[in-house]
């Protein structure tokens, strides 16, 4: 789909997409960049993680907006 | 500190319902990493873009599509992808009961504690008695947040432990793959290997084994953060074994000495 | 179900890590590539036309779209401060563990309780037919051992069991012991003395289900058959139908490279006298995705019918792949 003429890129490890599906931004990514959410257990990408100072731990968006069921 | 139930569900079995809360039995301890802009050190963000006018598409107009394998595309709206989604419910489905390790940990993806809800103590230590009794593991089906689940049910420590499984399709399997005639080994060789790994061969005890690196990659960051540097060490590679017959012979008299 | 935002690349099968395994004093130079692929059908990300979007990062200071050369990782270390961290820095951390996975320890297979696994890859020797690859792969399935050690992949120290199985090695990561949690810890309460009636009658509703082995139909992916027969249904009436651009994958691409990776594992276990005739690509770990793949199925099954592959009508795309390589 790349427009041609578009040099071949060099994905780094950590951007690579994967067998893994994040909820919150619907792209694949690998397992061993992801997170799973302090509260709720989801898998969640590199991008859609939030970090929580005082608690030393991560969650994603849902639970820190309290909406998780 | 208690953990927090994740989900609640109903185990059913024939005409018997266990109300059961979910806990998370793993604990994520990964350090968080972020993309930066290599120059300003401003987090990145993601974005959706037309490659042919490099123009962003806002995520509200982001659609998804199916490619066939002829190379065209089958556009999917959001009401259609609706449609397909599993009906929500309450229920864990118990499909099979299954000779212990009948499930291969192939499958095996991430496990949950099944803890009892309010007012079902009752029934939960029921369930777990029987479940003692029976011996066996069960084959577990449930919708969890508008996905179907897989799972292995078995008792772990006396309690419930629920396994989401991988769907079939996820796991590779070598089984079908001919392996081509492999090189000629010495029964030597064979026998040597053997009594090297007998050795060395001893219950396993997991707590031997600690993740020493996380404290480490705090302390680069620590090092760095105050402006320390850091100095790096090259990689050797070591080279591979030619003579396997006599790296064997010098392994085993290595061991011997050391026991 | 994932979507799929870069097909647009070449791609190449690279392994995860790449090291040594230490048996002893022998040492095998091998690859790690994931044995898991994607759950379901991989969607692509389209604009309201039709046309494929590509991911791209953004920065929000400089209001520009960034090249991925641009791109590292931090660590945040107070609020908007981060410390840059590079690939080669979290190898020096422990450059023996990021390079060589040490057998010094070897337990049953069936010792290790399944609730440790967490995923497996497969062990890939870098040599053609290696020797100590063989060996070490024959004696531990026979005496059904796994060998158990700690390294570091991709900035994180995992524990790991190698174990062999249908001769090939596999690694597959366990969970530390502090990263399971106990009963207690969850905050289980203490289990009362349960009352025999109840049990009796959970007993009885267990026995109507009791089964030798597991039913592997039930661990389909039903929602992606779901989704197929939507897609199907939109084909037939000709329905949001547009022809894509010529160079885009078809959805199934984790299934072609998990193709790809057997016959590469394949190509590998033989020995080099026996290569001559096999068409090796690439070297190294890496290795060009090949051409079958990126066949339509319609190809495929032209190509099915000229080597008279029986049961070819009613054969997906990856198994008509497989059985051409059958019998190439």
């Amino acid at each position: 789909m790349s427009p041609s003429g578009t040099k071949a890129v060099v994905i780094a490890w950590w951007d690579e997409p994967g067998p893994d599906y994040c909820e919150y931004c619907r792209h694949t990514f690998c397992v061993e960049v992801g997170y799973f959410c302090a509260d709720c257990d989801q898998p969640i990408c590199q991008h859609c993680v939030l970090c929580v100072r005082e608690r030393d731990t991560v969650v994603c968006s849902h639970c820190i907006s309290g909406s998780q069921d | 500190m208690a953990a927090r139930a994740i989900w609640k569900g109903i185990i059913r079995l024939g005409d018997v319902k266990v109300p059961v809360k979910l806990y998370a039995s793993v604990e994520d301890r990964s350090t968080h990493f972020r993309l930066l802009h290599r120059k300003d050190r401003v987090p990145v963000r993601q974005a959706m873009i037309n490659p042919e006018t490099q123009e962003v598409v806002p995520y509200e107009k982001v659609r998804r599509a199916f490619v066939t394998a002829e190379g065209d595309l089958v556009l999917l709206n959001d009401e259609e992808l609706e449609t397909i989604e599993p009906p929500s419910s309450r229920t864990i489905h118990i499909l099979q009961l299954l000779p212990p390790r009948a499930i291969d940990h192939r499958w095996y993806v991430r496990p949950y504690f099944l803890g009892p809800d309010e007012g079902s103590d009752g029934i939960y230590a029921a369930f777990i008695g029987a479940l003692q009794k029976e011996g066996r593991e069960a084959l577990t089906r449930w919708v969890m947040r508008k996905k179907e689940y897989l799972g292995s049910l078995r008792l772990v420590a006396g309690y419930p432990m629920m396994t989401v499984l991988r769907h079939s399709h996820q796991v590779a399997s070598t089984e079908d793959l001919q392996l081509p005639e492999g090189p000629k080994l010495a029964s030597k060789e064979i026998d040597m290997a053997r009594s090297l790994m007998d050795m060395l061969t001893a219950d396993f005890k997991p707590s031997d084994y600690r993740d020493e690196y996380r404290a480490r990659v705090q302390e680069l960051i620590a090092v760095k953060s105050s402006g320390g540097k850091v100095k790096k060490i090259p990689l050797r590679k070591k080279p591979k074994t030619d003579d396997l017959q006599s790296a064997l012979e010098a392994s085993l008299r290595q061991e011997r000495k050391r026991a | 179900m994932p979507d799929d935002d870069d097909g647009d690349q070449t791609r190449e099968l690279r392994g995860f890590w790449s090291g040594n395994i230490a048996f002893g004093l022998v040492s095998v130079p091998v690859s790690l590539f994931s044995a898991s692929r994607a759950g379901g059908v991989s969607l692509r990300m389209v604009d309201e036309d039709g046309t494929p979007l590509q991911r791209r990062y953004f920065c929000s200071k400089e209001e520009r779209l960034l090249e991925s050369d641009e791109i590292v990782r931090g660590y945040e270390v107070d609020e908007d401060r981060f410390v840059v961290i590079e690939d080669d820095e979290l190898e020096a951390i422990s450059p023996d563990k990021s390079r060589e996975i040490k057998l010094e320890n070897f337990v049953g297979v069936s010792d290790i309780d399944p609730a440790y696994f967490e995923r497996a890859y497969f062990l890939v020797p870098d040599e053609d037919g290696s020797r100590p690859y063989w060996l070490l792969a024959r004696v531990m399935e026979e005496t059904g051992r796994a060998g158990i050690a700690t390294f570091v992949m991709r900035g994180k120290e995992y524990l790991v069991a190698i174990i062999a199985q249908h001769g090939i090695l596999r690694a597959e990561t366990l969970r530390f012991h502090d990263e399971l949690r106990k009963p207690e810890q969850v905050g289980l309460p203490g289990i009362a003395k349960p009352d025999s009636k109840l049990v009796s009658s959970i007993l009885r509703a267990m026995r109507k289900l009791r089964a030798k082995t597991l039913d592997e139909d039930s661990l389909t992916d039903e929602y992606s058959s779901r989704l197929e027969k939507l897609v199907q249904g939109k084909m037939r009436k000709g329905k949001d139908v547009v022809k894509a651009p010529d160079d885009i994958g078809p959805s199934e691409r984790e299934s072609a490279e998990i193709i790809d990776l057997m016959q590469v594992l394949k190509d590998r276990m033989r020995g080099k006298e026996k290569d001559s005739s096999a068409s090796r690509t690439g070297e190294g770990a890496k290795t060009k995705r090949s051409t079958l793949d990126e066949r339509s199925k319609e190809a495929l099954y032209k190509r099915a019918r000229a080597l008279k592959i029986k049961g070819r009508s009613s054969m997906n795309k990856q198994q008509l792949i497989d059985a051409i390589r059958d019998e190439a």
